[in-house]
């Protein structure tokens, strides 16, 4: 017994010293073919939202890895003007959404030379907002709040990139619909929307309120009804559902990833609740997978999304399928990995872009600075399908604005995936 | 224990933490290995020992709680949350300066955890545990609920400042997140050698024992209440003032549990415990973060979160390893170590 605690302690001791070799800038780990640019990523794999971040990651990992084995991304260099090549060193990790753990992951990769962070929980990006702007590398997430898209002062915070608008602006854009077009097609004069929310207790379920959102839902004439937790785990909703029922709910709104959803749907249905209380799901819950583990459930829920859904019929999600299939035979490829290729694509774009200006190396600011040019366009303006704006993005046209001025509503009808309308985001962050 | 020939001769001596000059000689050349390590060590040097300090402080709290007086809680989250929106909040809002939020981040952390610990005098064991749970739970909720905290959108603040010097780079942060942890272990190790840290240990071998000798058992579980939340309190201020945003779910259960981890694999009731726990327990999770990525880019049909999810079960397996084999942690097992090589050739 003795032996074995010596033994135990040794072999801790070499577990710690061998992670600190692997950490040392110079380690063989960073030994890397130049030229390389490297971009670092922590999402959590494992823990509350494993399922959508699992899917960015093995998109990105397989997108990076394609681009690296055809020789790497392909750039003009500004000096030589020739044709050049450079590899992507995609450094990726878990960090379980805990925020510890995603700080750990970003100075461990600051460390080892990153231009660019990519990461995805609510937290994690608030707790490496400041560390990545004082680092002057871009941080490209998708934890969609409020503090930090803007600086306290309420200007858009530049080292900070997002994909859409944020939770709470797409909600409010659905409280807008319901409150001007729904409740008058569908409710008895007088009567007013009771909604209430039934989401997780993690900082994305929870995502959706804020006072501003609370004000705004007073300000339409909606009843708000409070917010109930489930686990989230792949639990029966059923009594929460009951509960929110008889509050007199007839909206039940969820931020959550798609077991959630999709067994919050089986709930209503379950309680033979789906002509008197609707749901709604707010942006990355209401996918393909949801529909499909909701079966009949899911008919006639409402939601907001991505471009992924409008996205759709491009051309590049056949290849974009191939490229995951190829890395990761076993996944199911759905709509949360497409999102992780527009990712991608943001970044391959922003990268080219950085680099065709300042070439071989760039730096975080470079990267910064690329995605967000004088045009105010930036790296979006660049013709690349399936970015996360539409290469040809022109702010007038809501369907090109549809990311940060408009949301997609969604109804899912027969099975499938519909978009309504384009509903203008009411800019709640603003205020 | 002292080297051969070296003899305690007064009461002075034996107290002494630092016997002899090679005590002193080791000690100061370790001070300075600490604070010149920005100097010839890089960034994720300073990253990784910054991010170790905040756990030996919530570590060597907890320890004052659980080590020595045996109060479990499993809150030590929460309450670094309640210090790090304080002096959030009282240097954002309020403009005060740093040196005047830190005590006041721990004070107001330490008072919370007075009021948590009132169940403390009637209840303890897993009831106890399941009260300061409870605290884990509400206090996140009231800092969900309150305008000023921002609520579930969560606030920034400035980094630390003191008179004209700002800590707003790695190796500023570094030195004063060093620096603060080796006056709260100085203190912590000093404490558990006076009048409150006997009472403390009493308390935890036998409260009614102690209480029969005269040691007032509310008093002491409730003044180790508030010296554990307060150490949480001031990890939370320099937490606050390193990432400079602050969100609820930055001080979830799991830290509160990564904690008690920490004190259980370093050895409760030691001032060497937490220190070695928490090394231990951040280096395992940078392996974990470094090697499962590769383990999944060498075997990509797991998919990407196989390998990341054998992270969880390496801890588990760990915290399993070390109650099965070594339940007094790794300063036991360092004692012994020390013991039989001191001995060598002739240890038993």
């Amino acid at each position: 017994m003795r032996k074995f605690t010596l033994a135990l302690i040794v072999m801790f001791g070499l577990a710690v010293v061998l992670a600190l070799m692997l950490a040392l800038p110079g380690s063989a780990v960073e030994a890397k073919k130049t030229p390389s640019v490297k971009v670092g990523c922590s999402h959590g794999l494992t823990g509350a939202v494993s399922l959508a971040h699992t899917a960015y990651m093995e998109s990105m990992i397989s997108y990076f890895d394609n681009i690296n084995k055809e020789g790497g991304i392909k750039y003009r260099d500004p000096k030589t003007k020739g044709i050049e090549r450079a590899k992507i060193d995609f450094i990726w990790a878990d960090d379980g959404y805990v925020v510890d753990k995603c700080v750990a992951n970003y100075t461990r990769m600051k460390g080892q030379g990153i231009v660019l962070f990519l990461n995805g929980s609510v937290g994690g990006t608030l707790a490496c907002q400041k560390l990545c702007a004082r680092d002057k590398i871009p941080q490209l997430h998708a934890g969609n709040m409020k503090a930090s898209l803007y600086t306290p002062e309420g200007k858009p915070n530049k080292w900070v990139i997002t994909p859409s608008a944020a939770y709470t602006d797409s909600f409010g854009a659905f409280i807008s619909w319901l409150a001007s077009e729904w409740a008058p097609a569908n409710l008895p004069a007088g009567e007013k929307i009771r909604l209430g929310i039934i989401t997780s207790d993690c900082a994305f379920g929870k995502s959706l309120l804020e006072p501003s959102t609370e004000a705004f839902m007073r300000e339409k004439g909606i009843e708000y009804l409070g917010m109930i937790f489930a686990g989230m785990a792949d639990i029966d909703m059923t009594p929460q559902v009951r509960e929110m029922a008889g509050k007199g709910a007839n909206w039940i709104a969820c931020n959550h990833v798609t077991p959630f959803a999709s067994n919050l749907a089986k709930s209503v249905g379950r309680l033979g609740l789906h002509d008197k209380v609707h749901l709604f799901f707010n942006q990355a819950c209401y996918d393909d997978v949801y529909v499909e583990m909701a079966g009949a459930d899911a008919e006639g829920t409402w939601g907001v999304g991505f471009t992924g859904h409008i996205c759709d019929p491009d051309p590049f999600n056949d290849r974009r399928n191939e490229i995951i299939k190829a890395h990761y035979p076993r996944t199911k490829v759905f709509y949360q990995h497409g999102l992780g290729i527009m990712y991608a694509r943001c970044v391959e774009a922003a990268l080219i872009t950085a680099l065709e200006k300042h070439g071989y190396p760039i730096t975080g600011e470079n990267v910064a600075d690329a995605i967000r040019s004088a045009d105010g366009k930036g790296v979006w303006a660049r013709p690349t399908p399936n970015c996360l704006i539409p290469g040809n993005f022109d702010c007038s046209d809501p369907k090109d604005a549809v990311m940060l001025h408009d949301v997609a509503l969604l109804t899912c009808e027969q099975g499938k995936m519909k978009v309504v309308k384009f509903i203008p985001c009411p800019a709640l962050s603003y205020r | 224990m002292l080297p051969c020939g070296v003899y305690n001769r007064n009461y002075g001596e034996d107290m002494s933490v630092l016997r002899t000059r090679s005590h002193w000689g080791m000690l100061i050349a370790f001070l300075v290995l600490l604070a010149t390590i920005p100097l010839f060590a890089g960034y994720q040097w300073e990253n990784f020992i910054t991010l170790v300090c905040f756990f030996v402080i919530n570590a060597v709290g907890l320890n004052i709680l659980l080590g020595y007086t045996g109060q479990v809680a499993l809150g030590q989250a929460a309450f670094m949350a309640v210090g790090a929106y304080t002096s959030g909040i009282l240097t954002a809002k309020l403009g005060l300066s740093f040196i005047v939020t830190l005590p006041l981040a721990g004070l107001v952390a330490g008072a919370a955890g007075i009021i948590f610990g009132l169940p403390s005098v009637r209840v303890k064991g897993f009831y106890l545990a399941l009260v300061t749970l409870g605290a884990q739970f509400i206090i996140i909720y009231i800092i969900e609920h309150l305008e000023i905290t921002g609520g579930t959108d969560g606030m920034t603040c400035p980094f630390a400042s003191i008179g004209g010097l700002t800590f707003d780079t790695p190796t500023k942060i570094y030195w004063l997140v060093m620096a603060v942890t080796i006056i709260l272990v100085f203190l912590a190790m000093n404490l558990m050698r006076t009048r409150i840290g006997r009472a403390f240990i009493a308390v935890r071998d036998n409260d009614i024992a102690a209480e029969v000798l005269g040691v007032n058992i509310s008093h002491y579980k409730l003044l180790a209440f508030f010296i554990g939340c307060f150490y949480s309190g001031i990890a939370g201020a320099l937490w606050a003032h390193y990432t400079t945003s602050l969100h609820p779910s930055q001080f979830p259960l799991h830290n509160s549990i990564m904690y008690l981890g920490i004190i259980v694999v370093g050895g409760m009731g030691t001032m060497f415990g937490p220190i070695a726990g928490a090394i231990v327990m951040r280096g395992l999770d940078e392996l974990v973060m470094i090697i499962f990525p590769k383990l999944a880019a060498a075997f990509p049909s797991m998919g990407a979160n196989m390998a990341p999810a054998l992270g969880p079960m390496a801890f588990g397996l760990v915290f399993i390893l070390f109650l099965i084999f070594e339940p007094r942690g790794i300063a036991h097992g360092w004692r012994r170590l020390k013991s039989s090589v001191e001995h060598w050739p002739f240890s038993y």
